[in-house]
Formats: structure tokens, C-alpha cells, sequence
């Protein structure tokens, strides 16, 4: 069952087109992920995804609905988490406060708390830290929270912009380990990703996004061994 | 390509507009009774005021509530420097002598208003400048509030609250007009000027601006210093319209009205600050014969205090909600002007062609479904 | 001594009232960037509202006040502040300008410009003697109304799932609707308690001064605005701070200075403020960083 469907998405900022006619199409319990250079407009496909920009021009359409112009909050109600480049963690608002929060998506009967035990086994380190300020997290640990607090949604599908950006090498194993582990879980995951060798690793479909055009890429496997775009891209020789 | 004189004519375009405009208006208003002149010579000091504001606020983007200050401060100078020598020693006996003996021409009592007024502006900039936006906005305003405490309370030089009375009131529509369009003409030659134009710039992008910082606190100054010595102006003439000045005329009711003139005419160009005036000045007029009741042809009315302010309330409100960027939208009058095109149409005040038609100067442009969040700020 | 105590408490008590006032306009600043003058209008219509519940039992009065400015604060939020939710803060400023030259025309034309008066609480105009200085009742309510309220907006941001939203939104608007929370809930639970502030400050404000004006709104709002700059733009506590700062300012000057310079109190204090900001552009608590462009 197709999940998400972006079609011919145009997003712009002022007189400059950051998207121009996207289309990705996400089936339920796939990973895909979107690559490309910096300024690519990745970004701006997540957040018009989760109606964070304005869409000029295009439409999202979640389960066959068309919910181009809804709102964010509704769109999480329906089942879409996004864990932004920057985490989007509440600095002023303890651990355990953060992740509560994520059960506004939720219907009234759910009981939050549940929810938050549930998400909080993929992330034990939190546990006993959840009346702290999220102010005082690493970033590493703030990616953790970011990415347990979208778990506490239960999500349909979990959007990550760039969750590797910024992470220790050691952290980032963790990271994709924790992500793959998901995967196999069953969970739907759309990710942006600069980090091409770890994408092409975890994810079922690859999209490359150059200049806020997208293409889709056949064979991720055929990709790392093209020496042009590994020189493009993953810096390698 | 255009030849070098048409484009100068181009780019003077708005400025002789707004001239011919003002021009008309107030030839109209030479025909009609004594109240109408009165009214429309009223318009004409509003205006030089309004465009005077305009040269800060619309250039740089920044909001003010402090320009009245340099307003008072041009209204008091020219009255204490030229109403009569033995007037001023029987209402003000305790002026210093060479304050009391002084008996300026018009032009020269307001050049001096002008300067005065450029000084306080210095100290302005030197105190608001280096606050960002809102901060900036208070803190002009509670220099209007300070300065409004000190002009109500020296009684040796302003009588404080009872005012000064029988400053000469002899401005006409025709000896006004040449002021309005001296102020057009500075607000013009400034946003042509180099520094106008990296203060545009800065304001249509912010990020930019930040990257230039100390360069635009100095253009900014400019602004405001140039901006202060028109306001100085108008206030001199403001004082001898009047002809009793009390600390109330130059506080926060003309601070609002010149707001409201420049955003329903449109904060972002010379030309809406004159036809904000223009239509502002007509429509207060207008509503205030109503207000006053009486009667009209075959309907009488009944007076209703506050139907003006209710009016001119609703008019703002509209314009706000529907065409933020006021009645000229941030364009200027005229043909298509060389090098204003970018700012002109991609400026921030453009309603975009978002179909919803709730986009908002300078904001994220959102409708109540496809929302982005407001600027980030300090949390709670 | 019983003089500077004296003087403390008149400060604590017009900075309770300040406060108040700052709180009610720093809730909407610190959600949605808007710096409201139409709260000046709250005010009013809360002492207007005093007026025409006038009679009934003061507790009574007292609810109907908040009910009728709360509705009043709904209803600006939804005729006027949705449609520029999102905008720059001079934009919304504005339209709080417009908003507030709307209702004081309204109010011109229906209650006239002519001042009213209303006799609040009575009983509260005695003073009682504690320990050698004499307080005014009226006082002692205002910072005790003033406390408890401190306490359980307090209360209310720490403990409710609503407090949290707000806190949330607060910091990133954008964010936490990505998270599902709901922008019109959480603008509405912050003008809903603006209003209700409002209409608290405005018994006080009417119990003290007596005096009923369409334009009565004015000071008040302004002093609310230098309050919420002094402490630090965007952040609620600072507001109640700056608040309680420019009530202390404004008693001492006023008792310590001398004859000749009195009656410029005012002019040096907001003269002062400019200079407070020019040494601390964010505020006696704010913190640079978060400083938009």
C-alpha cells in the first residue's frame, strides 16, 4: 500500500525554487532515503511534507488523501512524525516533558505514558534522566530524545532530516544500528541522508536530489561502485 | 537601453507624482470654503511629517513611535523663535533674555527647528539604533513618553501643560505647498542616494544585513538624522498652524495618525506615505463632519464622538488584514523605474500569489493550513 | 526605616499591578511574537464591565469582569490576530494598533468621552497598621491576588499537558505542531489568560483610581511594554521582573527626589529604561543568542 505520495512539488523562498516537481512515493514498511549535495532542497521536501513551508505548486497525498494544505499538527495527528536537522528537542523543557509532548498526536483515550515506556526501551540511557533539561543533552543524546520522542507517536511514518549530522563517528554506529534495527521492526522510514554509504546500507529505495530535481535511483548497489558519483558525493576518489 | 535622461526622469517619477497629487488636492481644497483650506493646509504639515517619518521607517524597515519627539521639539523651537518679543515676556517671563529677545523670519526659525531637531535625532540614534527590531520600537516610545514629561513640566520654557499661546498662525495652502514638496524632494534625493540604497537592500534581506551589521547601523543614522530634520520642519509649521501649542498636540494622538497615514498608504514607498496622507487627511475630514452631526442636503445626523476614530480604526485594520502592504503595496508611482525593479516587485510587502490571500508583509506568508512557525524567539 | 518600608510596600504594590499588566501582554509576546496594545483595550472594557455589573455581589461582579474580558480577548484573537498569525512582529503590532483604536472608538461612541467613576471596593480604602507602618487593604490584595497568580501561572506551565504545549510552542512554534500540537488551542489559551489578567488588573487598577475613560487603557499598556523590554523581550518571568524593577524605580525616585526635579519622575525613569537597554539590549534577563535578525 502506497503510504505517501509526493507529486510535482515545487517549494520556493521568494523568487528562488528549492524544490522543483518532486515526486517520491514511500509503501508502507520501506525505507527510503533521499541523498544529494548541500542545497539540494532535501530539507524542504521533509518540511512540505509535514507542512512546515508553504508548497507552491505539487501535492502530498497521505494514505490516497490529498493533505497538501493541512496543517502540521494535523498531518502528525494522521500518523506523520518528523525529527528535524536540528532535532527540534525543547531546550527548556525537561526530557520526560519533551516526550509527553509527542502524545498531543495522540487520541485522548492513549495512554501517554505507555507510549513514552514504550519508546523509551529503544533509548534505555534516558530513562532515569527524564526530569532533566533537555538543555544540558549531548547531541547525541538529543538525537536519541528526538527520535524516542517521535517513537511516543507511534507514527506511521518517521521522517529524519539529516539525523547523522553532527554525530561522532561512535555515535553515528549507534545511531544507524538503532535505525536499522527499526527497520526491521517494521517501521516506515522516509530519511534525508548526506551521509550516502550508510544511507545505501539501510534503505530499500534511494532517491538523489541535485538542484531540486529528483531522480530515482534503480540500483543504490550500482551507485557506490559509479565512480562519478562517488567522487561527487561521497568524496571518494 | 534607456538614455541616461530618461531614467533620471524615471527615477524622479514618484516624487513628481506625488507632487502633481498634493498639487491637485490642494488646488481642490483653494476652492472650497475657509474650513476645507484650513483642513487641507492641515493635510500639507501632516504630510511633510509623514514623509519625514517615512524616510526612517520606510527605508530601514524599522519601526518608530519616537518621531514625534523631533516633531515637538521643530514645534516649540519655531514657536518660542518667532512669536513676538513682548508676548513672550508677558507669557513667558522666566525664558532666559537672549531666548526672550529673539524674533526670527519663518524660513530661518525653522532651519533652526530642523537643526534642533537633527541633534535630538543624533542622541536618538545613539540610544535606539543599537536595539533590534521590537526593542527598538518601546524604547523609541518611551523616549516619546520622556520627552512629552519634560515638555509638560518646563513651565519656564514651554508653560508646561497650559501651552504656548499667539505663536503666529498665518500658513496658508499656498505658503505650505513648497515645504510638502521640499520634504518630497529630500525624501526622493535619500532613497536614490548610495546610503538609501544599501538600507533598502538591508531591509529586504535581513540575513544580509546582518552579515553588513556596522555598516547599516550607520546608514540607519543617516536615515533617521535626515528623517529628524524633516520631522523638525513639519513641526515648526505644525506650531504655526496651530497657534497654541500644548504638550498633548505632539504626543502619542499624532504619533498614531502618522502611522496609520503611512500604513494604509504603505509604509514601504515614498508614494504611499503621500497618498496616505492624501487619503487619510480626506477621510479624517470627512468623518469628523459626520462625527460633529448636523446636517447633509436632506439627511440629518445626530453627533456621534468617536465614529472617526472607530473609521479610521477599521481602515487600518482592513488594510492590514487584506492588503498589508498598504494602498500601494510597496511599489512606487510612475513607470517601471531602472534598479527598483527587484525591490519593487519582490519586495516583502508583495502579496504573494498565495490563493488564500492571507499573506503578511514581510512574514512567513501562511495560510491557517499550510502554517510554518513564527520567527524563533527566547523561550518562556 | 518606616519610611523606606513604606515605600517598599508601595513599590511591591504597584509592581504587583505592573505585573500583572506585563504578564497579560508577555504570555501573547512569548507564544505568537505579538506585542499587543489592544490589551490596553482589555483593561478598559474590564473597567467598564466593573460599571455595568455594578451592584451585585463583588464576587460575582468579579467573574462576570473576567468572563466578559476573556470573551473579549477570544474574540480579538479570532476576528483579527488568526488572519496575521505567522506575520513580522511589526505587522502584528500594528494590527494591535488597529485593534485598540477600534475598540476605544467603540467605546467613545457608546460610553462617551466623558470620564464615569466606580467605587470598587469600598472597604478596601481603609488601611490596617503593621508592624508601625500603615498599609493600605487594597495593597495587601494586590500583592496577595498578584502572588497566588505568579503561582498558579506557575503551576499551570509546569504541571498541565496545556502549561507544556504552551511552554513548547513558546520556544518553537513550528515544531511543536509538527509534534501534533494544536496552534488554535494554544493561541487561544494564551489570550484567554492575557484577558483574564486584564480584567484582574483592571479591578485593581479601577479600585485605585476610581476613573473610567475610553482611553484609560493607554498608560497602563505602555507601562506593560517597558516592562516586558526591561526584563527581557520573550521570556515571562523577565516581564513580571522588569515589572516589579520600573514599579521600585518609579516609588524611589518619586520619594527621594528633590523638590525642583520631581515633577520629570516619569522622564527619568523611561529616560532610564533607554538607558538600562542601551547597556543590556535584551534586558535586565535576557539572553543574546536568540536574537532575530
Amino acid at each position: 500500500m502506497t503510504l505517501l505520495e509526493v507529486s510535482g512539488l515545487y517549494v520556493s523562498y521568494g523568487p528562488i525554487d528549492a524544490v522543483r516537481g518532486a515526486s517520491i512515493s514511500v509503501e508502507r514498511g520501506d525505507v527510503v532515503a533521499i541523498v544529494g549535495p548541500n542545497g539540494a532542497g532535501k530539507s524542504s521536501i521533509l518540511q512540505a511534507i509535514q507542512g512546515l513551508v508553504r508548497v507552491r505548486a505539487g501535492s502530498v497525498r497521505w494514505r490516497g488523501t490529498d493533505i497538501t494544505g493541512w496543517a502540521p499538527e494535523r498531518r502528525a495527528r494522521a500518523g506523520i512524525a518528523f525529527v528535524p536537522e536540528s532535532r527540534g528537542v525543547f531546550r527548556t523543557l525537561s526530557i520526560g516533558e519533551n516526550l509527553r509532548l509527542a502524545g498531543c498526536a495522540l487520541a485522548a483515550d492513549v495512554d501517554v505514558s505507555e507510549r513514552v515506556r514504550l519508546a523509551l526501551r529503544y533509548f534505555p540511557a534516558l530513562t532515569d534522566r527524564l526530569s532533566e533539561r533537555a538543555a544540558v543533552l549531548s547531541g547525541g543524546e538529543r538525537q536519541q530524545l528526538a527520535i524516542g520522542r517521535a517513537l511516543v507517536a507511534a507514527p506511521e511514518l518517521l521522517i529524519l532530516d539529516e539525523p547523522s549530522l553532527g554525530l561522532a563517528p561512535v555515535v553515528l554506529d549507534e545511531l544507524f544500528a538503532g535505525l536499522a534495527r527499526l527497520r526491521d521492526e517494521g517501521w516506515t522510514i522516509l530519511l534525508v541522508e548526506q551521509n550516502v554509504a550508510r544511507a545505501v546500507k539501510l534503505a530499500d529505495h534511494l532517491f538523489s536530489l541535485r538542484g531540486g530535481v529528483i531522480e530515482r535511483v534503480s540500483d543504490p548497489g550500482e551507485l557506490l561502485r559509479n565512480p562519478s558519483f562517488r567522487a561527487k558525493h561521497l568524496g571518494l576518489g | 537601453m534607456k538614455s541616461p535622461r530618461t531614467s533620471r526622469l524615471a527615477r524622479c517619477a514618484p516624487a513628481i507624482i506625488c507632487t502633481l497629487l498634493v498639487l491637485a488636492v490642494s488646488g481642490l481644497a483653494e476652492a472650497g470654503s475657509q474650513t476645507t483650506q484650513r483642513t487641507a493646509t492641515q493635510m500639507l504639515i501632516m504630510g511633510i511629517i509623514t514623509v519625514g517619518t517615512y524616510i526612517f521607517v520606510g527605508n530601514s524597515g524599522m519601526l518608530s513611535f519616537g518621531h514625534v519627539v523631533f516633531v515637538a521639539v521643530g514645534a516649540y523651537t519655531t514657536a518660542l523663535l518667532t512669536m513676538p518679543h513682548s508676548l513672550k515676556q508677558a507669557l513667558l517671563p522666566a525664558l532666559p533674555d537672549w531666548l526672550a529677545e529673539i524674533e526670527l523670519g519663518l524660513p530661518e526659525a525653522l532651519l533652526v527647528s530642523g537643526l534642533l531637531s537633527l541633534l535630538v535625532g543624533a542622541v536618538f540614534a545613539l540610544l535606539v539604533l543599537r536595539l533590534d527590531g521590537m526593542a527598538a520600537g518601546i524604547a523609541s516610545l518611551a523616549l516619546l513618553i520622556s520627552v512629552n514629561v519634560v515638555i509638560s513640566n518646563w513651565d519656564a520654557v514651554t508653560r508646561g501643560s497650559q501651552g504656548i499661546v499667539g505663536i503666529p498662525a498665518d500658513l496658508t495652502i499656498g505658503t505650505t505647498v513648497p515645504w510638502m514638496i521640499g520634504a518630497i524632494a529630500v525624501a526622493l534625493a535619500y532613497q536614490l542616494s548610495r546610503s538609501g540604497f544599501r538600507l533598502r537592500a538591508s531591509s529586504e534581506d535581513p540575513i544580509a544585513a546582518a552579515a553588513l551589521g556596522v555598516r547599516i547601523r550607520r546608514d540607519r543614522s543617516i536615515a533617521l538624522l535626515i528623517s529628524a530634520f524633516v520631522c523638525g520642519f513639519g513641526g515648526g509649521l505644525y506650531a504655526r498652524f496651530l497657534g497654541a501649542l500644548t504638550p498633548g498636540d505632539v504626543y502619542l494622538q499624532l504619533t498614531l495618525l502618522t502611522l496609520l497615514m503611512l500604513i494604509v498608504g504603505g509604509i514601504r514607498s515614498l508614494s504611499g506615505a503621500v497618498i496616505g496622507t492624501l487619503f487619510i487627511s480626506v477621510l479624517a475630514e470627512l468623518l469628523r463632519r459626520v462625527e460633529a452631526g448636523g446636517e447633509f442636503g436632506p439627511v440629518g445626523l445626530q453627533p456621534h464622538p468617536g465614529v472617526q476614530q472607530l473609521i479610521l480604526a477599521l481602515t487600518l485594520l482592513l488594510t492590514l488584514l487584506l492588503r498589508p502592504g498598504g494602498i500601494t503595496a510597496g511599489r512606487e508611482l510612475g513607470f517601471a523605474v531602472p534598479g527598483w525593479g527587484r525591490s519593487s516587485r519582490r519586495g516583502p510587502s508583495e502579496p504573494s500569489p498565495d490563493p488564500s490571500g492571507l499573506v503578511v508583509e514581510g512574514g512567513n506568508g501562511l495560510d491557517d493550513a499550510g502554517q510554518a512557525a513564527p520567527p524563533r524567539r527566547d523561550p518562556v | 526605616m518606616s519610611a523606606v518600608a513604606q515605600n517598599l510596600i508601595n513599590a511591591l504594590s504597584l509592581g504587583s499591578l505592573y505585573a500583572l499588566i506585563a504578564l497579560g501582554v508577555a504570555l501573547l509576546f512569548s507564544i505568537m511574537g505579538l506585542i499587543n496594545f489592544a490589551h490596553g483595550e482589555l483593561i478598559m472594557i474590564g473597567g467598564y464591565a466593573l460599571l455595568w455589573f455594578a451592584g451585585l455581589p463583588f464576587a460575582v461582579t468579579a467573574v462576570l469582569v473576567v468572563g466578559v474580558v476573556i470573551g473579549c480577548a477570544l474574540a480579538m484573537e479570532r476576528a483579527a490576530f488568526r488572519s496575521v498569525r505567522g506575520a513580522t512582529g511589526e505587522t502584528l503590532l500594528m494590527t494591535s494598533f488597529a485593534l485598540s483604536l477600534l475598540v476605544q472608538g467603540g467605546a467613545l461612541l457608546f460610553e462617551g468621552a466623558d470620564p464615569k467613576s466606580v467605587d470598587v471596593l469600598g472597604s478596601l480604602g481603609a488601611s490596617v497598621e503593621v508592624a508601625g507602618v500603615s498599609v493600605g487593604k487594597l495593597d495587601i490584595a494586590i500583592i496577595g491576588v498578584t502572588a497566588v497568580l505568579l503561582l498558579g501561572l506557575a503551576w499551570f506551565l509546569r504541571a498541565t499537558s496545556l502549561g507544556v504545549q504552551m511552554r513548547a510552542a513558546a520556544e518553537d512554534f513550528g515544531m511543536a505542531r509538527a509534534l501534533g500540537v494544536r496552534a488554535n488551542l494554544v493561541v487561544a489559551a494564551a489570550f484567554g489568560m492575557s484577558g483574564a489578567f486584564a480584567a484582574i488588573a483592571a479591578i485593581f487598577l479601577v479600585a485605585s483610581t476610581g476613573a473610567l475613560t475610553p482611553a484609560m487603557g493607554l498608560k497602563p499598556v505602555l507601562v506593560g511594554f517597558v516592562a516586558i523590554v526591561l526584563g527581557g523581550l520573550g521570556r515571562l518571568w523577565a516581564a513580571a521582573l522588569g515589572a516589579y524593577v520600573l514599579a521600585l524605580l518609579s516609588v524611589m525616585l518619586q520619594a527621594y527626589l528633590p523638590d525642583g526635579v520631581a515633577p520629570y519622575r516619569d522622564a527619568l525613569v523611561y529616560f532610564g529604561i533607554v538607558v538600562i537597554l542601551m547597556f543590556r539590549p535584551h534586558g535586565i534577563a535576557g539572553r543574546p543568542g536568540a536574537v532575530r535578525v
